[in-house]
């Protein structure tokens, strides 16, 4: 069954059948597409001249291919967020108890728990079928009604699983149990039962009546049939006495009871209903006799209703109930195997078995490792696959088997878990559904999260905080950095300076800090203009990621004292930033220009001793750099980034600076001399 | 089981090569007609082109995608023998709203080789933002902006000749293996000797050498590409050759203390041709070949980690056929092209994944 050639899909791309040509692939990263584009094999040695395809009338083309998904759906996309919770609540179970105290109760109870989740969904698509909004929209029509089909086929073959697979009770009696799931599956016949009950008397006129009653029996709904039965208005007449009486003493197995005498009393009753059917006791009611028939289990009879029936499963519990009441699941086998040709036979030629078929078959038939390869053809995403082996796996049910059968279920599960949780979190808005999937895949579906998680589109800034705490609760350091290194530098290239900051510094990230500090400085002393104040007053004490940083706060600083006319603050400060060494060069002009209006106060705001420090920046920095970019802009390559490196906007060029601060600072120091002297004599 | 959408490229010429950004937002195609085209993914996941520009004087054989830490920013390589960085810039402001049309602007080119460049990628990001290129000359170039917020200045870090020509290379983009891996492959069709070559590049020692050449595979090599690593303890190469290959490749350490490679190498013959292109997914769980065929093969890693071919998708078949005009196809020819694949009524029609 492995060996199967892999599935062939055409695409239809005439360019790509051209001229030699073929067809190429790639993967669409954080989705599962694949874009497709017809390709030309060319080698470098080949002319370049335009191919023979241009000018043809083949259309360039790229396909964007998808595998189909079910979950694209809003309304389906719920049973998925419904299902994680249950995943998540097996795992827990699985991993709070000894495997010596669990029980197949609580597994069952989750098994349930699933299948509800579909039901639930099977509903809700039901009713919204018929609004009036789908009903026009052929495309939503039509994932419905395949979605309907896909979770109905699910929920059937689930919950026949369950009854074959996970109950484990001493004398294991599969008909009841059985009886249960068809009758959930076809539920016509009961609808049709309610409403003869609601007829009464009339309903024996009614025209199903008797087509109804025979279904009731062959899906072995003895109460419900009698109920009808007994409204009938010859139900004093000694057929309908009789039937009655078989059929209210049909012996029922209950739990507890002892089977060897169960088997006798059935077959007492048995032997009775054939020989009353052999003394022609219905004959008076031919209608009657035949569902007496069918309760003999005669083959004749119950092989032309065979017929009418939907689907080859359709009346086996039923006439399992009549022939073989005791049967246990190893003896389901050959009576499904049996049943399933007898059916067959009655169908016309051209008949194909339905996968629904083929795979409840396969449950019967205890063909599980076949039933597990086809689930993964069902367009459920892997839904199903995926959190029945995970069941399996956590329950140990039917280890022995797979592992005669060479399956090894905790690595499949492992896998599937991995492919299923790794399709979420490509596939737009699951991603978070994922990772609840790949969190229990150990080391590898840790690896697969910090992967893909960088790879989420950010949309938003809340977004992109819920993608830095997912990380930050798994310890990915790397992936919160890249997420702020990657807002950042979108921020500056949409000129938001202020949030490339904040950025730049939650990515801890000192190159980047720097560069977008130098941005901020030199935009400063080019126009004069400071950006993204309230930002900058934001920092705080985070300033200390990068030395650029804490100058671009201090030199703020001092903006906000001048311009608040704190000048002998200002002015203490300034000398201090001019000392500090961690002025970039660019900054030296603007710096020193700064000064310049305090020391030429009428109201001395800067020592002598300072003013002599500043005097010395300017003959030790400025001059140098001033020098220096004279020569380099002697060398025509890098003109550019050096011309434009010493410049404020207060002044022409940068070398007026020169002379103005020498004056400047030898009026401030006399002025300060003489204070400070006068002072000192007083 | 696939839903398949055509998009009009609107290339004059066959495209050589389709790329996407870091999310998969954004497209880049390339083609003989020597322009460049990007296209953005909008609300509804359609992809609508957004810039269009003559990017070369040659056919562009391939582009690539820098990671988005370094802002918007591809590179192009030609067969006018030069390479070229571009970046996206905000453009004017659009009347009426706060928003800025963008425009791609050339940062660089090029010119070192003397030959056809014939692939280039750039370096995992945590080594910077490098650029490697290939060319038919056999010399791979290592590029390197020392100023991230300056993309003009793009000086030659290394270059390492070979002696045969190259088509093409790959960055490993594992941070588990020090010193980096990058792979490049050559078509020369006359010699019987190793077509795969493996380099190692130390970011501290700022050093490239060639440390292995993969001598399994003789034929000429056409594309390699690195698989991403998802917490696996080798890397995986996967080379189009005569056949596909995957060279898994294990970093040990020898008696002497000297860093060496363990190699192996897998064939894949199922394509029964040549083999010209490849490419990972995202967690390297499937693996696409482009054969000569006319097929491209979707491969996939089953649980008992053994590569399969899980779908062929083939080029011929009787497609919808498209109007020119609009641009993006109609909503009428984009419905019966999505609904080929279906098949009506059935409940499996799904690959198995195992």
């Amino acid at each position: 069954m492995i060996n199967e050639s892999p599935p062939a899909f055409e695409l239809g791309d005439t360019l790509a059948t051209r001229c030699g040509n073929t067809l190429t692939g790639v993967f669409v990263p954080g989705s599962s597409k694949i874009a497709l584009s017809a390709y030309r094999p060319v080698k470098w040695n080949s002319r370049d001249a335009p191919s023979e395809t241009v000018g043809s009338e083949d259309f360039v083309l790229v396909h964007m291919a998808k595998e189909a998904s079910l979950f694209e759906e809003p309304l389906l996309r719920s049973l998925l967020a419904e299902t994680t919770v249950t995943f998540t609540t097996l795992q827990t179970l699985a991993q709070s108890q000894k495997s010596s105290t669990k029980k197949i109760t609580e597994y069952t109870k989750i098994s349930s728990s699933y299948r509800s989740v579909i039901r639930c969904c099977l509903e809700k698509l039901e009713l919204a079928k018929k609004l009036p909004e789908v009903q026009e929209n052929d495309a939503k029509q039509k994932l419905f009604a395949e979605a309907i089909m896909t979770l109905y086929s699910v929920e059937c073959l689930w919950h026949l699983f369950e009854i074959l697979y996970m109950q484990q009770q001493h004398y294991q009696l599969v008909v009841p149990q059985l009886l249960e799931w068809t009758r959930f599956h076809y539920p016509q016949a009961e609808d049709e039962a309610t409403d003869l009950l609601l007829m009464g008397e009339e309903a024996s006129e009614f025209d199903n009546y008797w087509q109804t009653l025979k279904k009731l029996i062959m899906f072995g709904q003895l109460d419900v049939t009698r109920a009808i039965l007994s409204q009938q208005p010859q139900a004093s007449q000694p057929a309908f006495q009789a039937a009655e009486q078989l059929l209210k003493s049909m012996p029922v197995y209950q739990e507890g009871y002892a089977l060897q005498k169960f088997t006798t009393q059935w077959e007492y009753w048995h032997s009775d209903l054939e020989r009353k059917l052999t003394a022609h006791v219905f004959a008076t009611e031919p209608e009657l006799e035949l569902m007496m028939q069918l309760v003999a289990g005669s083959n004749k009879h119950w092989d032309a209703e065979l017929l009418d029936s939907h689907d080859w499963y359709e009346y086996l519990p039923g006439y399992l109930l009549y022939t073989k009441p005791s049967c246990k699941p190893f003896e389901l086998r050959i009576a499904a195997t049996n049943w399933q040709n007898r059916w067959s036979r009655q169908q016309p030629a051209d008949w194909k078995m339905s996968q629904l078929s083929r795979m409840v078959l396969q449950l019967m038939k205890h063909e599980v490792k076949q039933f597990i390869y086809d689930t993964q053809k069902l367009s459920d995403s892997h839904w199903f696959s995926t959190h029945i082996i995970d069941l399996i796996h956590h329950t140990g049910l039917l280890t022995t088997y797979f592992e005669q059968q060479g399956v090894e279920i905790p690595e499949l599960r492992q896998s599937l878990i991995y492919d299923y949780g790794s399709y979420l979190m490509t596939s737009h808005n699951l991603w978070q559904l994922g990772i609840d999937y790949l969190d229990h895949c150990q080391q590898e579906g840790l690896a697969a999260i910090s992967l893909l998680l960088p790879h989420i589109p950010i949309k938003t800034e809340r977004q992109a905080f819920k993608i830095i705490q997912l990380a930050k609760q798994r310890g990915f350091v790397e992936v919160e950095q890249d997420i702020c290194k990657v807002l950042s530098k979108r921020a500056y290239n949409d000129e938001r300076y202020g949030s490339a900051l904040e950025w730049a510094i939650r990515a801890k990230d000192v190159l980047l800090v720097t560069a977008i500090a130098d941005f901020i400085l030199k935009n400063y002393s080019h126009t004069g203009n400071m950006l993204c104040k309230d930002v900058i007053t934001s920092i705080g004490a985070r300033m200390f990621v990068s030395p650029r940083l804490i100058f671009l706060l201090k030199y703020y600083e001092f903006y906000e004292l001048y311009g608040q006319r704190e000048f002998l603050a200002a002015a203490d400060l300034l000398v201090n930033l001019l000392d500090s060494k961690i002025t970039p060069d660019y900054f030296w002009p603007t710096l020193l220009i700064d000064a310049l209006p305090l020391l030429e106060s009428e109201d001395p705001k800067i020592f002598s001793k300072e003013t002599v420090a500043i005097l010395q920046h300017l003959e030790m920095e400025l001059v140098p750099l001033i020098e220096r970019n004279k020569r380099a802009r002697k060398q025509p390559s890098n003109q550019q980034t050096n011309e434009t490196a010493l410049k404020d906007y207060r002044v022409e060029h940068t070398e007026e600076i020169l002379d103005l601060m020498r004056l400047a600072c030898a009026r401030n120091l006399a002025r300060a001399m003489i204070i400070e002297n006068t002072s000192n004599i007083s | 089981m696939f839903d398949v959408e055509p998009i009009i490229a609107d290339h004059k010429d066959v495209i050589h090569d389709v790329v996407f950004d870091y999310y998969g937002r954004r497209m880049a195609t390339c083609s003989s007609d020597q322009t460049v085209k990007i296209w953005d993914e909008d609300d509804h996941g359609k992809f609508n082109v957004t810039s269009s520009w003559k990017a070369h004087s040659g056919s562009i054989w391939r582009v690539t995608w820098a990671n988005p830490e370094f802002g918007q920013v591809i590179a192009t390589c030609s067969f006018d023998r030069t390479a070229s960085v571009w970046e996206e810039v905000l453009g004017e402001k659009v009347s009426n709203s706060n928003a800025y049309t963008r425009r791609w602007v050339r940062r660089t080119t090029l010119v070192d080789s003397r030959t056809s460049v014939t692939d280039l990628e750039f370096a995992p990001k945590y080594l910077g933002l490098l650029l490697a290129t290939a060319s038919a000359d056999g010399i791979i170039r290592i590029y390197e902006a020392p100023d991230i917020m300056n993309l003009s200045q793009w000086p030659v870090q290394h270059d390492i000749a070979n002696k045969l020509s190259l088509s093409c290379l790959s960055w490993n983009t594992s941070t588990y293996m020090v010193p980096q891996l990058l792979a490049a492959g050559s078509d020369e069709a006359a010699t019987p000797t190793g077509k795969v070559f493996l380099f190692a590049y130390y970011e501290n020692a700022r050093k490239c050498v060639k440390m292995e050449t993969v001598n399994d595979i003789t034929d000429p090599v056409t594309d390699v590409a690195f698989a991403p690593n998802a917490g696996r303890t080798f890397h995986m190469l996967a080379v189009a050759s005569k056949d596909l290959y995957i060279v898994n490749i294990r970093g040990v350490t020898d008696s002497t203390g000297n860093a060496k490679l363990e190699l192996q190498t897998l064939k894949f013959s199922e394509h029964n041709c040549p083999v010209w292109r490849v490419c990972w997914n995202m967690l390297a769980t499937m693996l696409i070949s482009t054969g000569d065929d006319g097929c491209v093969r979707i491969w996939r890693m089953n649980y008992a980690r053994q590569w399969k071919c899980a779908a062929v998708l083939k080029a011929e078949g009787g497609g919808p056929t498209y109007e020119p005009t609009p641009p993006t196809p109609t909503m009428a020819t984009t419905a019966s092209a999505t609904a080929k694949f279906y098949k009506k009524g059935s409940i499996g029609n799904q690959v198995p994944w195992h």
